[in-house]
């Protein structure tokens, strides 16, 4: 794959999530995968620590459904987020499979507080997609963000990362 | 009590049985009242033993909002002191946990050992003859520490007016229980993950919070929600009576979530670890331990949940971070632990489908309580049925309040000296 094909299909990810198109973002996953935020320390083994998100696609699919109910109080208001991408890199590069890695700044924010003055979030991390040809279209088998405060004293993770 | 100084106010009425004052959540002076009365002089969890097994093995912690070094020393002592170089005050560790011989201070060099003894001065020639005391000059250690099944607490300043065993009372046997869920007996506390967790809201509110037995199905409808397709029927006990909540005495306090058959224990362990568990403590030991849920509180900063140690840490009056360490049980099946992972991260965590929710509503209290003109926190519900039960616990439904109320019985005692 060329950086400028993995290039456009991060992009692509990034737009659908920063639009709120989270149900066009889920079918960008396989139906096996896994969408990770490891808590602590990006290099823990997920079976054996506690991460703030290890998602299979059933619980994906119950976040998403949290997110679009009335009661997800921690989303009220609702969050808007910015994914800025770069440094990509392609490795393991086969037709049928490979990795993109690649640093994301994901900024977030909210309108219409009740409080005002919500404090613009500033969230840096090391992403990895491994990515597989399904038909000819390429599919995120496993997402894995590393926010570079994982260990740190964090308000809140509810939306979409 | 025993603090010098300290604002006037009338604790004893601002904290009454059903109604706090909403001054408790905003005073910076009340705060400052707590820090000296409850936080600096009496019993104050700091660590547990699995999260310094070795000797030269540290963390740091805080009570209240001084800076405290908990080590293992080469004797296998515990020792929880001051993180204050006794020369000029800075602190002489600043990581939150390692393993070190000696904690060497940066700025001029002064050195002490895991005990907090002073081994060395930096330029020792510079001092004349009775300038420095090298014998009297180890880090200050907390003036009491005691631990119950590995859970170690400390009175800073003053040894407390009750030894642990009297503050921990009837909660001993449900401690007891949690660690039950071990074949050994034994928890790893905090080693498979930490999630820190920071709020802009009075401490309180996370205190009563780890017991609120009336919010559940409101604050928490999403998480029910799945809970209840997922992980099936041992929830019903959130919605369901027969539960109860529990003043245990001290300012400590149980809240029941939910008790299963025996029926329901089978679906929801794997078989070789409900064995193993009644081979370790017995039958009627093993079942209870498996079939229980509680959240409990140990006044004023801890408290165990299912699978977690949930620590309480006081910023300001406005503002409090909450750690919650994920405990892994000692000798169970790889998948006990792998579950007790994946469940705790449903629930708990900045991500979950729990805990956030939590916090965002605890923001929210505070953000009212700025109407100091609105002077009452309504903690009544169920004040009027409360009963007392054979071992001598206040008790009542699980959605009333009694687990919210205990904690301000022991909060009158430290603060106004009223019984
Ligand atoms: S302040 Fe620690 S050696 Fe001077
Ligand atoms: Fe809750």
């Amino acid at each position: 794959m060329e950086r400028s094909e993995a290039e456009n299909f991060l992009y692509r990810e990034a737009r659908l999530l920063n639009t709120g198109k989270n149900r066009e973002w889920q079918k960008l996953f396989t139906s096996d995968a896994i969408y990770w935020v490891p808590a602590n320390d990006p290099d823990a083994d997920p079976e054996e620590h506690v991460s703030y998100i290890y998602d299979d696609m059933d619980l994906l699919e119950e976040r998403l459904g949290r997110l679009e109910s009335d009661y997800c109080w921690a989303q009220q208001p609702p969050s808007s987020t910015l994914h800025q991408i770069s440094n990509v890199e392609v490795e393991n590069d086969t037709d049928e499979e490979v990795t993109l890695r690649s640093n994301v700044l994901i900024y977030e924010y909210r309108n219409n507080v009740q409080r005002r003055f919500y404090p613009l979030q500033t969230f840096p991390a090391f992403c990895e997609h491994r990515l597989r040809k399904e038909g000819d279209e390429w599919k995120i088998a496993f997402k894995k963000v590393a926010l570079l405060n994982c260990d740190g004293e964090i308000h809140d993770l509810t939306f979409l990362i | 009590m025993n603090a010098p100084g300290g604002s006037k106010r009338n604790y004893a009425d601002l904290a009454r049985t059903g109604h706090t004052h909403v001054s408790l959540y905003t005073s910076p002076e009340v705060y400052q009242d707590e820090l000296e009365r409850i936080f600096y002089r009496s019993w104050i969890y700091v660590a547990h033993d699995s999260e310094i097994p070795n000797p030269g093995d540290y963390k740091t912690t805080f009570i209240g909002e001084i800076p405290v070094l908990v080590t293992r020393d080469q004797n296998d002592k515990i020792n929880v002191m001051i993180n204050r170089c006794m020369h000029r005050g800075s602190t002489v560790c600043n990581s939150e946990s390692g393993n070190k011989d000696k904690f060497v201070c940066p700025y001029h060099g002064w050195e002490y050992g895991p005990d907090g003894e002073l081994i060395t001065i930096g330029l020792p020639r510079g001092y004349n003859d009775g300038e420095v005391d090298q014998e009297k000059l180890g880090l200050v250690h907390a003036a009491k520490v005691d631990s119950y099944r590995g859970i170690i607490f400390a009175s800073l300043y003053e040894a407390p007016d009750i030894t642990l065993d009297e503050k921990l009372g009837n909660i001993k046997e449900v401690i007891d229980l949690y660690m039950n869920l071990s074949p050994t007996g034994k928890i790893i506390v905090g080693k498979s993950g930490v999630y820190k967790h920071p709020y802009d809201g009075n401490w309180k509110i996370q205190t009563e919070g780890s017991v609120e037995g009336y919010h559940a199905i409101f604050t928490h409808h999403t998480a029910l929600d799945v809970m209840a397709r997922k992980m099936g029927g041992h929830l019903k006990g959130l919605t369901n009576s027969g539960l109860h909540g529990y003043d245990t005495g001290h300012g400590n306090n149980v809240l029941e979530i939910y008790k299963l058959s025996d029926e329901e224990v089978h679906q929801r362990w794997p078989k070789d670890y409900v064995e193993m568990l009644r081979e370790a403590h017995g039958e009627t030991a093993a079942m209870d331990a498996l079939r229980s849920r509680f959240n409990m509180v140990i006044f004023p900063n801890f408290a165990i949940l299912e699978y977690q140690f949930r620590v309480i840490r006081p910023l300001s009056a406005t503002e409090t971070e909450v750690r919650l360490y994920h405990t892994l049980l000692d000798g169970v099946p790889k998948e006990v632990n792998l579950r007790r992972i994946r469940d705790h991260e449903f629930f708990y965590g900045q991500a979950s489908f729990g805990g956030p929710d939590d916090y965002s509503i605890f923001a929210r209290m505070q953000e009212g309580y700025k109407a100091g003109e609105v002077p009452w926190v309504h903690l009544n519900r169920g004040v009027e049925s409360e009963t007392v039960d054979e071992k001598g616990n206040r008790m009542g439904d699980l959605t009333q309040e009694t687990q919210q109320r205990a904690p301000y019985y022991e909060y009158r005692r430290l603060m106004a000296g009223v019984e």
